[in-house]
């Protein structure tokens, strides 16, 4: 919560249902909770699926111990090692990544929380980071943009937009014309800067120029 | 499951683009209130049901039912059934006001952007929400006017600054004969002009003109 009370993105993340197992069980609310319950009172160690947004509350009072759900499991680990970017994160779990943060911290209210888990989201957003992030500027058509945008989470979709726009922003100013001055101020830049290698460089700089 | 009403009610806002509105969704809003109404009831009777059941107990133990400690006294069960009720009804809020303050922000947006609502928006905004638009207006009229705390400036004319005085426009519809400092310009469909940038904004925002190219800002 906090700043992104309102943030419509977090309110959707939100939703994401998460494998739980009920310490005390429940009275009253079992229909609800737990579509597949004909009883109103489920038992103490119940499992079941709830949405993320009820996890944290009650993970911090031992209500409940929260599980990782599939797409966060040993087997997607294995995948995401062998190739993070063919994974498609979309169907799975559209905002991989904000839910993985506020449930790591529920599961660390609820002392279940996996130590490996952090580590392994954070290598898989780098290695997804570096692989869009290399394709955007090549994107030619927006065809292509989407068939790539298909298989990224929400948050990845945001930043892989982002890229592209700033490349095209980018090539834009180069073939405006208006490039041209500020180039040559930057080889000249570049020879007080540093000594060597500088030969490539003005190469570049007097091809674009 | 509790939460789901309000959670569609925001999707509808969250599906259109940016720069428009689905209708205010009022019957929706509605009873979604009404289901945090009920929530609230189903929590009040739980939590006296049990402070009444510990209250005899106490009874009948022979303590004073005076004494009894403040703070929860019934089973760790029925905690969870109240902490369900609990979660379902801050979420619903929030869920609610993110729905306000969306459409709200987007109200505010296209006062920026379009000057007036577009009559496709304006359709399906609720009374109360036409009145924010009215008042928001006033007050951005007044700032933008000179004198008194105005800047006197219209700040909504041109949102990126110009590259060049001059931009090159195409006639998207017949027009009037317009008179720019230029000079006077008769707009006809399918022709293209230069025409001074800060003069045409008015005419592209009412779709008469169209820029070419990607001077000036689009």
């Amino acid at each position: 919560m906090g700043s992104d009370y309102y943030s419509v993105s977090s309110l959707l993340a939100e939703e994401t249902y998460v494998p739980v197992r009920l310490v005390h069980g429940c009275t009253g609310v079992g229909c609800v909770i737990d579509p597949s319950s004909d009883r109103p009172d489920l038992p103490a160690g119940a499992r079941l699926d709830l949405p993320l947004w009820m996890v944290p509350l009650m993970a911090g009072r031992n209500m409940l111990q929260a599980d990782l759900p599939v797409f966060y499991g040993n087997k997607m680990r294995r995948k995401m090692k062998a190739g993070a970017g063919c994974e498609d994160l979309r169907v799975r779990c559209p905002h991989y990544y904000t839910v993985a943060t506020q449930l790591h911290a529920a599961m660390q209210a609820s002392v279940t929380a996996d130590e490996d888990f952090p580590a392994f989201i954070l290598n898989t957003f780098r290695k997804r980071y570096k692989e869009l992030l290399t394709k955007a500027p090549q994107v030619e058509s927006s065809l292509e943009a989407s068939q790539i945008q298909t298989k990224l989470s929400a948050e990845e979709s945001q930043l892989f937009t982002a890229a592209a726009e700033a490349s095209a922003a980018y090539h834009r100013w180069r073939s405006s014309g208006d490039s041209r001055p500020l180039v040559r101020v930057c080889s000249v830049k570049r020879k007080w800067a540093e000594s060597g290698g500088e030969g490539d460089e003005n190469a570049v700089a007097n091809a674009a120029g | 499951m509790f939460g789901k009403q309000a959670y569609e009610l925001l999707q509808e806002v969250a599906s259109v683009p940016a720069d428009n509105l689905p209708p205010f969704n009022e019957e929706a809003f509605r009873s979604v209130i009404d289901e945090v109404h009920m929530q609230h009831e189903r929590l009040t009777t739980v939590y006296n049901e049990s402070r009444e059941r510990h209250r005899q107990r106490q009874e009948e133990e022979g303590g004073d039912p005076e004494e009894a400690a403040a703070g929860w006294q019934g089973t760790e069960a029925e905690a969870t059934e109240l902490m369900v009720y609990h979660s379902a009804i801050l979420r619903n809020k929030r869920l609610l006001f993110t729905y306000v303050k969306e459409r709200a922000e987007r109200i505010q947006e296209l006062r920026w952007t379009h000057r007036t609502l577009p009559e496709h928006v304006k359709a399906n905004l609720s009374p109360l929400e036409q009145q924010y638009f009215r008042q928001y207006d006033r007050l951005l009229n007044k700032y933008c006017r000179s004198g008194g705390q105005g800047v006197g400036l219209d700040l909504t004319a041109d949102p990126t600054p110009p590259d060049d005085p001059y931009v090159q426009v195409r006639v998207l519809r017949d027009y009037a004969d317009v008179v720019f400092s230029s000079g006077k310009v008769s707009l006809r469909r399918g022709k293209s002009h230069w025409l001074p940038s800060d003069e045409v904004h008015p005419l592209v925002m009412d779709g008469v003109l169209e820029l070419v190219g990607g001077t000036g800002g689009s």
